[in-house]
This record gives C-alpha cells, sequence and structure tokens, in this order.
C-alpha cells in the first residue's frame, strides 16, 4: 500500500449535499448520516470529496449537479440517492469509491486540466467586480468585465450578478435567488424556484404531508411532535446561516430526535438529550443573537393584499423566536405559556414568502440577505405539491 | 547559526504547533458533542483532516490570481510563527526584540494581508466577499486591540515582553489582569478577531460558502486552516506576559505555568467560539467605535496615572 492510499484511508469525508425539489425525506436521511457518522459538510464544491445528489429533479437540477461535479477537486466520488432507506447504502459505497485508489486515477484520466468552466454555476460568479481595467488589456481568465449601473446614491459602480441557489448549504431546497450587487448591498433580486422531474411522480411535500397525517390520526401532542421537527429543521438551517454551528448541531440532532418520536411514539420521551433544552433555552434568550439580527426583514401584517400569514409577521427574531416556541412546546410543555395555536399551511406562508422576497431583499447586505431568506425559509416542495393538487388540503 | 538558537527556534515552534493541534482537536470534540457522536474519536480528526488535504487536487477558478492567492495561504501561518518568536513559551523567548510588543502587533496585522489576498486571489465572488469582511472586521479590532498592548507596555515601562512579564513577578505588584481588566478582555477579543475565530469567524462564514475559503482546496486550505488555529495560539500565548504574569506561580517552574496559561487561555477561545454566535461586523463595528475604543484610551489613562502616582 503506497502513501497515498494511506493517507487516503485516513480521511473523513467532506459531502456536498444538494437536494431535488421533492425530497426532503432522503435530505433528512442523508444529513442524519452523515452526522452519526460524524462528517462534516463541505461549504463549497471546492472542498468537497463526495456529491450527494438527494433525488433527482428536471433538467435545470441536472445541469446544476453537473456543474457542481466539475468543480469537485480530485478525488472525488459522486452518489444519487433515490430514497431515504437508501442513504446509508449509498454513502457506504461512496466511501469505498472514495478509497479505491485505482478507480479514483481511473476517473480523472479523461478529465480535462483546468477547463474552462461555466462560470454561471449556483453559488459562483457570473461576473466580477474590478479594477477599472483598459479594454485592451487582457481579461482575466477570458470572463467579461463586469457592468456598472447607477446606485442608490446615483453613483456609478460596479454591479456583480450572484446567484444563490440551489446548490448552497442551508439554503431551501429548490429556491433560486438572483442578485445584482453593489457592493455587498442588492440593488436586485429576482426569485425562481427549480422544477421536479417532468417524467417523475408529482411532488409531493415531506413537512405537509406529515403535519396532515398526524392531524388525522394521533391526539394532539402528534401534531406538535411533527411540527416541532420542522420548527427544528428550519431553525438548524438559521442557525447555521446566523453564524452559530454548535448550536444549529444541537437542534439538527433534536429534529432527528424529534422525527424518531414522531415514528415510534412510545419510545419518544427517553429519545430526547436533555441538554437539547438548555441549548434551546440559551438559542431563545441570546442577546448577542437577537442583537445581531434585530430588525431585519419587517414584515407587518398587511403588508399583502390578501394579508401576511400570521407566522411570517414580525422581524428575523420574531420569526425565530416563533420556532424555538415550537419546539419548546414538546420539550417543555408545563413551562411555555399557553398560546394559540397558528395554523397557517405551509404553502401559504411559503407563498406569501415568495411575493414578498424581493421587496425585503434590495436595499439589504448579503450577510442580511442570507438571514431573511432563512427566516422565511420557504417550503418550495409545499408550494408546488399545493399546485399539482390544488384540491387537496396541505394541511 | 549557533545550535542553542537553533534547538529553542525548533522548540518554540513545536510547542505552538503541539497547543495549536489541541486547540483543533478540543474544538472538533465540542463539535462532536454537539452532534451526538463520540467526542474521543473526534480528537484525532484535525490530523486525518491534515492527512485529506494533503493529497487533495488544488482547485483553481478561471482568471484566478493564483500567485496572489498562493502568498495569502502561506503567509498566514508564516505571520503566527514570526509573532511566536517574541513569547516565551516555556523559559525563553527565541529573540526577546527590545519592541517585541510592537513586533508581535506587526506579525499580527500580516494577517489582514494574508485573508485578503486569498479572498481576492480566487477571483470568486465568495471569496471577494470573506476577504472584504475581514477588512471590515481589522479595522473594528485593531484600534482597541493597540490601545490594549501598549496599555500593558506602559504599566511596566517597557515594550519588550520579557520585562513586561518580569515587572508583574516583582514582590508588591499583582499581574496586570488586575490593573487593566479592561485591557485584557479587548486583547480576548482582538485574538478573536485576528485569528478570525469564534463569533468573529465571517470572514469564512458558512452563509457565504466558506467565504475567503471558499475556492480553497488540498494544501492551500490546509495552510489556512493551520495559519488560522497557529494565530489563535500565539494569540493566548501572547495574552500570559502581558496580563497573567509570565511564568509567575508557585510550586511548578515558570516554563510549565506559561504553558498551563496558555493553554486555559487557549481553552476558553475555543469555547466562546462555540458558545457564542456571530457578530456581524456591521453591528460590531459601532460598539468596536463607541464603547470599546474609548473604553481602551480610558484604561490606558488610568495605568498611566498609576504608574505616574507610583502605583504600579
Amino acid at each position: 500500500m503506497d502513501l497515498t492510499a494511506r493517507l487516503l484511508a485516513l480521511g473523513v469525508p467532506h459531502p456536498f449535499v444538494i437536494t431535488a425539489p421533492g425530497f426532503t425525506a432522503v435530505r433528512l436521511a442523508v444529513e442524519q448520516q452523515i452526522r452519526e457518522r460524524g462528517w462534516s459538510e463541505a461549504l463549497s464544491p471546492a472542498d468537497a470529496d463526495m456529491l450527494v445528489l438527494c433525488g433527482s429533479g428536471g433538467k435545470e437540477f441536472g445541469a446544476v449537479a453537473g456543474r457542481v461535479w466539475e468543480q469537485l477537486p480530485a478525488p472525488r466520488t459522486r452518489t444519487l440517492v433515490p430514497d431515504p432507506d437508501a442513504a446509508s447504502a449509498c454513502l457506504d459505497a461512496a466511501v469505498a469509491a472514495l478509497r479505491d485508489l485505482e478507480g479514483l486515477r481511473r476517473l480523472e484520466v479523461d478529465r480535462p486540466d483546468a477547463a474552462p468552466m461555466d462560470m454561471d454555476m449556483a453559488g459562483s460568479d457570473s461576473d466580477k467586480t474590478g479594477m477599472d481595467m483598459d479594454m485592451d488589456m487582457e481579461l482575466p481568465g477570458g470572463l467579461p468585465m463586469a457592468d456598472r449601473g447607477a446606485d442608490r446614491d446615483g453613483l456609478k459602480l460596479d454591479q456583480l450578478h450572484l446567484v444563490l441557489g440551489p446548490a448552497l448549504s442551508d439554503w431551501p431546497s429548490g429556491l433560486v435567488v438572483r442578485l445584482v450587487l453593489q457592493g455587498d448591498v442588492a440593488q436586485r433580486a429576482g426569485i425562481s424556484v427549480l422544477d421536479g422531474a417532468a417524467d417523475g411522480p408529482p411532488i409531493s411535500s415531506f413537512w405537509a404531508d406529515l403535519i396532515g397525517e398526524a392531524a388525522q390520526s394521533e391526539p394532539i401532542e402528534h401534531v406538535e411532535l411533527v411540527n416541532a421537527a420542522a420548527a427544528a429543521d428550519s431553525l438548524q438551517r438559521f442557525l447555521n446561516v446566523a453564524g452559530w454551528p454548535s448550536a444549529a448541531r444541537i437542534v439538527r440532532r433534536l429534529r432527528d430526535e424529534l422525527l424518531a418520536g414522531a415514528a415510534h411514539p412510545a419510545a419518544r420521551s427517553r429519545a430526547i438529550d436533555p441538554r437539547s433544552r438548555r441549548w434551546l433555552r440559551a438559542v431563545g434568550r441570546s442577546r448577542v443573537l437577537r442583537w445581531s439580527v434585530a430588525g431585519l426583514g419587517q414584515l407587518g401584517p398587511g403588508q399583502l393584499d390578501d394579508g401576511v400569514p400570521l407566522t411570517l409577521v414580525g422581524d428575523v427574531t420574531a420569526r425565530v423566536l416563533r420556532w424555538v416556541d415550537d419546539i419548546a412546546v414538546v420539550l417543555d410543555p408545563v413551562s411555555t405559556d399557553a398560546r394559540e395555536a397558528v395554523v397557517t399551511s405551509r404553502a401559504a406562508s411559503a407563498r406569501a414568502a415568495l411575493t414578498v422576497l424581493p421587496h425585503l431583499l434590495v436595499g439589504q447586505e448579503l450577510a442580511a440577505v442570507r438571514l431573511i431568506v432563512a427566516s422565511l425559509d420557504p417550503d418550495i416542495e409545499a408550494l408546488q405539491a399545493h399546485a399539482a393538487a390544488p384540491r387537496k388540503s396541505d394541511g | 547559526m549557533d545550535s542553542a538558537l537553533l534547538w529553542s527556534i525548533i522548540g518554540g515552534f513545536v510547542v505552538l504547533g503541539v497547543l495549536a493541534y489541541a486547540a483543533a482537536a478540543l474544538s472538533a470534540a465540542m463539535s462532536a458533542r454537539e452532534s451526538g457522536t463520540s467526542a474521543v474519536a473526534a480528537l484525532t480528526l484535525p490530523g486525518q483532516e491534515t492527512a485529506r488535504l494533503l493529497i487533495r487536487q488544488r482547485s483553481v477558478t478561471p482568471g484566478a490570481d493564483t500567485l496572489l492567492a498562493r502568498i495569502g495561504t502561506g503567509l498566514l501561518p508564516l505571520a503566527a510563527l514570526m509573532s511566536v518568536l517574541v513569547i516565551p513559551l516555556g523559559q525563553h523567548a527565541i529573540s526577546d526584540l527590545s519592541v517585541g510588543v510592537v513586533w508581535f502587533n506587526a506579525m499580527e496585522v500580516l494577517a489582514w494581508a494574508a485573508v485578503w489576498m486569498v479572498g481576492w486571489g480566487s477571483n470568486s465572488s465568495w471569496g471577494l466577499v470573506g476577504a472584504n469582511r475581514f477588512l471590515a472586521q481589522g479595522l473594528a479590532y485593531e484600534l482597541p486591540h493597540m490601545f490594549a498592548l501598549i496599555t500593558a507596555a506602559v504599566g511596566a515601562g517597557s515594550l519588550r515582553v520579557s520585562d513586561i512579564a518580569a515587572v508583574q513577578g516583582l514582590p508588591g505588584h499583582l499581574w496586570f489582569v488586575v490593573y487593566m481588566p479592561a485591557a485584557f478582555l479587548v486583547f480576548l477579543l482582538s485574538a478573536l478577531g485576528f485569528a478570525f475565530w469564534g463569533p468573529f469567524d465571517q470572514p469564512i462564514g458558512r452563509e457565504i460558502a466558506g467565504g475567503a475559503a471558499a475556492e480553497l482546496s488540498g494544501i492551500d486550505r490546509l495552510l489556512l486552516l493551520a495559519g488560522r488555529y497557529l494565530l489563535l495560539t500565539a494569540g493566548a500565548a501572547m495574552s500570559v506576559p502581558l496580563f497573567l504574569g509570565g511564568g509567575a506561580g508557585p510550586l511548578l517552574p515558570a516554563g510549565a505555568w506559561i504553558l498551563l496559561k496558555t493553554a486555559a487561555v487557549l481553552a476558553v477561545l475555543v469555547w466562546i467560539g462555540h458558545r457564542v454566535p456571530a457578530v456581524r461586523m456591521e453591528r460590531f463595528t459601532e460598539v468596536s467605535w463607541l464603547v470599546l475604543l474609548p473604553l481602551t484610551i480610558l484604561q490606558a489613562l488610568a495605568v498611566s496615572i498609576f504608574v505616574l502616582v507610583g502605583w504600579m
């Protein structure tokens, strides 16, 4: 065994996970596997050695996955996880491929060295701010220079076109936001969503279906449990965006425990780690977090013609504390004040969120853009499932 | 070069490296505990990550200024190693310069250049945003940091790091952390800042896909991550002679006390990084300039008066 193979065997994989619309269940299973194996997710293709595709989507999703794959440095491997039960086996196979030196070398034989890449990759730049250059100079990488436009103070400034999503960590699956930035302030924001596979089954919404099932069959606590799991999923994503990965790891684990509890009600009470309660209280009370995000993305109840859903009213902090409360209802049923149950369908709040997003994002700097999107966390899947079956109630 | 100097350089760098690895391992273990996996198994993670990065292909984006970015990644660990030349890790510093405090400050400022060069050179939006965030961060922490450093120097009447430590060991003198608590806290904050650690890690933030480090792979990434832990360790090590009495302490030899105190400060810094959410520079700059800067100036004034009156 040569040195390369030995070093290869030592490394812990850094998977880059992309989720197709309609495959939240697969994402949750993959994230749980990654957590339990002690891996850490790559934040960018450059750091990743394993591309994990959760489900397959339409043409656009395939193109994005292809462009991300091109950017993974060697050694690399890719895997497609078609359904939640396959997650463990797929990741096992991917690790085996990542340890197989001969296979890896064969894979890279045909790879063109430093190939000109399509720079319209999700989350990379399609344009570049830059120095004021003469046009006869050779342009870096043959890329076009930045356009200029008037900014809000009437100055001519370079414009940077940045595409957020769909291949971006801690980002709502299927959402694409096209920003025009000057400096790091968004001047324009365009919203679109990824379609599902044209020939595949219609998109179903994981959370909406689960909540719907829980509402029909079980006692009321069951609905609360599923709601709490959904809130924990949104909250862990937000905490990562807000720069508190430690709390995000705790809440991600809590989400998995809540989901396990929802699947097996008998095992519920012992499944939850007591430290989660302490952390959740710490998140709810953190002054630094509130101070850092307060006042962003303010939404009044009357801001939309057909009203803003109650779950979205307020600023970033208000929406995040609502998730904390949703979880606290399950963890600390005694100490939590009795609240009015706010029932808003996930599809309706996703639709409202997408409608207000362009207005909320304009004039914000990039960090604020990400915080606002994370605090709204539109469930694209629920929206698409609702559109596909308009008569069906989606909980 | 005489062999004693060579050995002291090797010894100093080895101690720094071991402490930096310990910091990385502690952070990995805390992360594993948060994820509900084995903390003990995570202690080897930094080593495994090193192995992984050593054999990875470098990543190059079209139009990247590769030279600039690679100078940047190399400069970061180099700045940490150079800064530790004046810090006593063990009995003596490698080179006890008469302007040691200024030297440390200058080396730590190199991190500004390094991170910015990495981010700009990688020709990626994320890298650019991360690089500029670090400049903004530098503007926020650097002035209070300089006043904190100079306060310790005023207290001892010397810019030589060993003099500052020695004054605190004299009979009738207390550790400087007692006379100048504000300067000590500001110094710890800025150590978090220049190592872009914990609440100040937004230049390589998750929400900008790794920021300045977004396009780094292989050895480039390894150098940046190693440089970051080395800088954090250097910051912790510097706080000991400046504020915590250097090698002063009962029973154990001075070298052991220095190591113990450094390790303790380092552990606190790592812990803060896990327990405090990120602070956005947009909001922190206000606090830094309106609260921390006047506070450190007042602290320097107070210490100057103490010295004139003869209380310290």
